[in-house]
């Protein structure tokens, strides 16, 4: 891949891979050496896992309204990439391959490879916990579409807050704790919509859900496009 | 450059009104009159509001409402700045980058403050309107959030030490944080006030009187701009003083 990439460097202009190329082979290598190590989504899984456990058993057989439920499973996702989805850009900094990288790529095409991939953990990560937090907690969606559309969109439009706001952090000192704290303002209304969504699609069928996934799209949409203009300025020092 | 003419406030930022003995301050001690007036308005002029829960805390919108503004306002000027800071990196001279970057920093920690008090003062008048200190009410929850933009955006600022780095950093930052900001005040209430209906217009409460808009557009909200320009100004100057590496 490597040599694809510094061919492309050397070979003149005509042949240059366009940057969703580019995007592709910096989502494969990214893919391709957390598999070789699978250290990133263990970590994270696991984290989850142990998060969901706490809140499953702090309720334990209690029952719940579907708003807390709502917010509880939010809570968790939020944890989950909170937990892990910096590491695309740090590890990048930590192994020191970040000057390679900026030679060998546009910096739009390596944001927009790190964010499919970080699209793609997330949505393992909630494939795996919003079953299981459904069969604990009894989880008994009235409006199922509607319910996935929001934990859908809800989750695209949390990874690519993360990515953002990671990209911004992979740069600064004391990563773990401020990762966190920088992140949460552009994340709130996220967390707000999603909340509110998920609450809707548990109570009643169809209504205003669709119009919350919708408003959850539109921000990842917008926020995204935001990061990929700014994204350049923070990458290249 | 002697070293009284680089301590002297007047040479940089302040713009020179008339020759005065010290650059600046004659537009200072207007802005002071024109606020101790409105103050006095507020308690003199402007009466109390029939309809609300407490017709004399009325007079509490003419403090709140201005501070809800400059906390806009400064994320506005911030933003500008930042803009500024990130188109024209190449263009602009060193000491000129640097200063952009004391401007940003200046207004976003004077955004802090103003939406700081925003919240309290806004908190003491749900009190008396509402009876309690938090409503969950959309805008509520919106200034909260544009607290902690400014919070996040200081914290991130302490957090790197190479100061080029930190200067395009945050102002990246900044830009990007501008998309939950728009979100929050536009976009959302309109989604979520489909559900709640009503929620906004009790904010807004009943009609007030020419009076507080009088006080509000010519006496209270200009007074508050200019304190803000002058603090903008102390602030940037002050970093400079500390921080600054070009004389």
């Amino acid at each position: 891949m490597v040599q694809q990439l510094t061919w492309v460097r050397n070979s003149g202009v005509s042949t240059e891979l366009s940057i969703l190329q580019q995007s592709r082979l910096i989502f494969l290598k990214d893919l391709r050496s957390e598999l070789r190590s699978r250290a990133a989504i263990n970590s994270v899984l696991l984290f989850t896992l142990c998060s969901l456990l706490v809140v499953v058993f702090a309720i334990g057989n209690q029952q719940i309204s579907p708003q807390v439920k709502a917010a509880l499973i939010w809570v968790i996702l939020f944890f989950a990439s909170f937990s892990g989805l910096s590491h695309v850009f740090l590890i990048e900094e930590e192994t020191g391959t970040s000057l390679a990288l900026r030679l060998y790529a546009k910096s739009e095409a390596i944001f927009i490879g790190k964010l499919i991939f970080n699209l793609l953990a997330v949505e393992v990560i909630t494939f795996v916990v919003t079953p299981m937090f459904g069969i604990m907690l009894h989880l008994e969606p009235k409006n199922i579409l509607g319910f996935i559309g929001v934990i859908l969109s809800g989750t695209i439009a949390l990874s690519v807050g993360a990515t953002v706001t990671a990209s911004v952090i992979a740069k600064a000192n004391g990563k773990g704790a401020l990762y966190g704290a920088i992140g949460f303002p552009v994340l709130l209304p996220v967390l707000m919509m999603a909340v509110q969504g998920t609450k809707l699609s548990l109570d009643e069928i169809g209504g205003p859900t669709w119009r919350i996934v919708l408003g959850l799209m539109m921000f990842a949409v917008m926020l995204g496009t935001a990061a990929i203009t700014v994204f350049p300025l923070v990458w290249e020092d | 450059m002697t070293n009284h003419d680089k301590l002297d406030f007047g040479t940089d930022e302040v713009h020179n009104f008339g020759g005065a003995a010290v650059p600046g301050v004659k537009w200072k001690m207007f802005i002071a009159v024109w606020m101790l007036l409105g103050i006095n308005l507020v308690f003199l002029y402007v009466g109390p509001v029939k309809g609300f829960m407490f017709p004399e805390g009325a007079r509490l919108i003419l403090f709140h409402v201005p501070c809800a503004w400059l906390a806009t306002l400064c994320y506005v000027v911030g933003a500008v700045y930042a803009i500024k800071f990130l188109t024209g990196a190449s263009k602009m001279k060193p000491a000129e980058l640097e200063s952009t970057d004391f401007k940003v920093a200046a207004s976003m920690e004077l955004g802090l403050l103003f939406s700081i008090l925003t919240t309290i003062t806004g908190s003491i008048f749900a009190k008396l309107q509402w009876g309690m200190f938090w409503n969950w009410d959309p805008r509520e929850t919106s200034i909260v959030i544009i607290c902690s933009l400014f919070a996040a955006y200081i914290v991130l600022r302490s957090a790197v030490t190479d100061p080029d780095k930190r200067a395009r950093l945050c102002s990246a930052y900044a830009l990007v944080a501008i998309i939950p900001g728009l979100f929050l005040i536009w976009v959302l209430p309109r989604i979520v006030d489909t559900l709640h209906e009503g929620a906004n217009s009790a904010v807004i409460g009943g009609g007030l009187g020419g009076g507080y808009r009088l006080v509000m557009y010519f006496f209270v909200l200009p007074s508050y701009i200019g304190t803000f320009i002058w603090l903008f100004q102390l602030r940037v100057r002050s970093a400079k003083l500390v921080e600054g590496r070009f004389a």
